[in-house]
């Protein structure tokens, strides 16, 4: 998975620490899902919709897509979608 | 428009010593201070029991140090699963494989003795405990499995 979450807390004006405690993990684990070593559960991803205000589409999308930052417009998807 | 400047931070990894020397991500959260004394009261105790043992005439009382290591390490299992619960997601997952390539390592390194030891001949006792340790750890993995399978 690709995530926009880093451009996400920027906006919000947030440390990864301040991020980390309105969520109830660890700093290390927003920092692993920020370079995307870690995939969030589908509980933690949809607390961070919440956290951030924004729909989960918006914040996570799949590798095979190209996403522009804020997620904005969607680029390309799956091969042969049309 | 253009999103604001991300801020760099420094990239703070998970504590290496802490986790080679203690097995825990540290105390500095609630959970791992309160597992961290929990390990040292039921060590502290495990210790002053054995000493205490020693000292002790044969008699009904010596079953009090007998049960001792086999009470702490109950206690400290059941402080590990608090622990555990307690954690995040990922530092949870961490502890997790953790324990599976521990069970998978002491599974490998305990039939390499066994071959060594059953074709070298290095005596019965051997022999027999390091074979033992996989017919003992095998239903045990089956136990919870089917425990674990449960909740899902």
């Amino acid at each position: 998975m690709k995530n926009h979450l880093r451009v996400a807390r920027a906006e919000q004006r947030w440390s990864q620490a301040e991020l980390a405690e309105r969520l109830g993990v660890s700093r290390q684990t927003v920092n692993a899902i920020e370079t995307e070593k870690y995939d969030p559960s589908l509980p933690l991803a949809f607390k961070l919709a919440e956290v951030f205000g924004k729909p989960i589409e918006q914040l996570f999308f799949p590798v095979a897509q190209a996403v522009e930052p804020a997620g904005s417009r969607v680029v390309s998807t799956f091969p042969d979608a049309g | 428009m253009n999103p604001p400047p991300v801020p760099m931070e420094k990239s703070e990894s998970w504590p290496g010593a802490t986790l080679l020397i203690y097995g825990t991500f540290g105390k500095n959260t609630p959970e791992g201070l309160r597992y961290h004394r929990r390990c040292t009261a039921a060590l502290l105790a495990l210790v002053a029991g054995l000493i205490l043992g020693s000292l002790l005439p044969s008699g009904p009382a010596r079953i009090l140090p007998a049960i001792l290591p086999g009470a702490a390490f109950t206690f400290i299992a059941w402080a590990f699963r608090r622990y555990l619960l307690e954690l995040d997601e990922l530092a949870r997952g961490i502890q997790m494989e953790a324990i599976t390539w521990t069970y998978l390592t002491g599974l490998a390194a305990a039939m390499l003795l066994a071959g060594f030891a059953s074709v070298y001949h290095w005596g019965e006792i051997n022999k027999i405990s390091n074979f033992y340790w996989f017919i003992l750890l095998e239903p045990v993995r089956g136990f919870w499995l089917y425990i674990i399978s449960r909740r899902y």
